[in-house]
């Protein structure tokens, strides 16, 4: 599958990659065991530094959603059906999760769009899904 | 002699002409737009006025040398051998001169301002639901490589035989003109320089539908896929079927050398592989010309993001620069084929070595 970033936008492209492929996890389009791009390919891809790719997958192996070995390279670690993440983890996503609808609601979004926000991006993980591998 | 010059400047002033219908319809003249304002006439103008110039400047460097060397038949051949490079100096400048209307329209308009932009790329390594890049079959240059060690072998068995001392150079009539002690360097550099052309040839060729894919969506993803397409298939078209004009053209060349056939023989060989060299470019583009029309025509500005206003990578349009982007080669912002990524280090390293060649050619052809 592709991914799509903007190399202009004030979001750091790094975070553009590991959001997207979070994104992904998500979605269902990408599974446990699928094969990543390397980090030079990708960053040949995009036109980008190889380290901004590096960050992202180091970025995404410590929150334990992407692995790297010698034989298999970087593949996907984790899967939407299969619970991977640590309490440390966790907790560490409650927080942000907390700050980002803070963030919302000190601009003046009530309680309920919040509540309805949530819920439209939890449907469209399923809605946007492809076909479940047998 | 006048034959090779006129087929030279005239594909060459065609390819110039022909630059923006080959290029990608959201970069004219080499200046970022969105799709939408690709048939602005702030757009079409500075396009339309670059193709008359370029068209105007070929028609007149070809009646000048064709006149002039009409006129002067014992006049030193390099002034006319510099006629090609004047049609293509021309026409850049030309280029960069009509390409600022557009940068200036774009400024001024806001064109990018609220836009939605973005590259895109294969996360997977294996996706599954595509078959695996194939290269074009290389057999057109097997016939190449085939002649030219075939040519060398004949050479290495008839090598007393050959003339001492040696023609290094010979003019645009195939008459040498510098002569050298006979030695396997000056014999065989022509057939062994082939050889590697055509091997680097072969490996471009099957390296090209296997490079990562940038995917520049241009506000239509799937016609900037298909125009992606007809460019690919039509530059390995080019690549592999440059090499049996240029393989054989240069065996023939060394084996009529090799025989003291000096003189007419030698200009009709050389007129005959740069004549066949231009052929093996020029159908490919211009049987490219048409699909690409159509998928202009048929392309939807807006219906997806547009791709990132980059031209702070494209010095004057045509010379990519950036120091942070890996790729080596990356496609050409004018016409068809690749170009150097010239910040990275071996790109320099690489040009350097062409421009000297280039100069040395020169030197020598004086």
């Amino acid at each position: 599958m592709d991914i799509v970033i903007d190399p202009l936008s004030p979001v750091p492209i790094y975070q553009q990659v590991r959001d997207r492929i979070v994104e992904a996890i998500a979605a269902g389009y990408l599974v446990r065991g699928d094969a990543l791009q390397s980090v030079r390919t990708l960053a040949r891809a995009f036109g980008i530094n190889p380290a901004t790719v590096a960050k992202a997958y180091e970025t995404l192996r410590g929150e334990g959603l992407v692995g790297t070995n010698a034989k298999s390279g970087t593949f996907v670690a984790a899967d939407r059906d299969r619970p991977v993440a640590t309490p440390e983890l966790m907790d560490d996503w409650r927080a942000r999760l907390f700050t980002l609808l803070a963030e919302g609601r000190a601009k003046g979004l009530p309680p309920q769009e919040l509540t309805a926000a949530c819920a439209r991006a939890i449907d469209a993980f399923d809605t946007d899904a492809p076909p479940r591998k047998e | 002699m006048l034959f090779a010059l006129v087929t030279q400047v005239v594909v060459i002033g065609l390819a110039c002409v022909l630059v923006p219908v080959l290029s990608r319809r959201t970069t004219p003249l080499g200046v970022s737009v969105p799709s939408d304002h690709v048939r602005d006439p702030q757009v079409r103008g500075p396009v339309f006025a670059y193709q008359v110039v370029t068209a105007v400047l070929t028609a007149l460097v070809l009646l000048a040398s064709a006149a002039a060397l009409l006129r002067h038949t014992t006049a030193p051949e390099w002034p006319f051998a510099l006629a090609p490079l004047f049609v293509v100096v021309g026409s850049g400048a030309a280029y960069v001169w009509q390409r600022r209307r557009i940068v200036a329209a774009k400024e001024a308009g806001g064109w990018y301002a609220g836009r939605s932009v973005g590259i895109s790329a294969r996360i997977t390594r294996d996706d599954g639901e595509a078959a695996p890049a194939a290269s074009p079959p290389l057999w057109p240059l097997g016939i190449g490589l085939v002649w030219l060690i075939s040519t060398i072998a004949y050479g290495a068995a008839i090598y007393a035989s050959i003339p001492d001392p040696y023609p290094a150079h010979t003019d645009f009539a195939g008459n040498p003109t510098r002569w050298v002690d006979k030695n396997p360097f000056e014999v065989f550099a022509g057939c062994a320089i082939g050889v590697g052309i055509l091997i680097l040839l072969g490996a471009l060729a099957w390296w090209l539908p296997r490079r990562p894919r940038r995917g520049l969506p241009d506000g239509d993803a799937a016609s900037a896929a298909a125009r992606d397409a007809v460019h690919l298939r039509m530059t390995e078209t080019i690549l592999v079927w440059i090499g049996p004009p240029l393989g054989v053209g240069i065996g023939v060349l060394d084996l009529l050398a090799w025989h003291g056939r000096w003189g007419t023989p030698t200009a009709i060989a050389t007129a005959g592989m740069l004549a066949a060299v231009m052929v093996a470019v020029a159908v490919p583009v211009l049987r490219a010309t048409r699909p690409l029309r159509e998928i202009d025509a048929g392309a939807r500005p807006g219906a997806d993001i547009e791709s990132p206003d980059d031209d702070r990578h494209w010095w004057l349009g045509l010379f990519y620069v950036n120091r942070e982007d890996p790729a080596l080669l990356v496609p050409k912002r004018a016409g068809v084929g690749l170009t150097l990524n010239v910040g990275r280090p071996a790109a320099q390293v690489l040009l350097a070595a062409m421009l000297g060649g280039l100069v040395w050619a020169l030197v020598a052809a004086l």
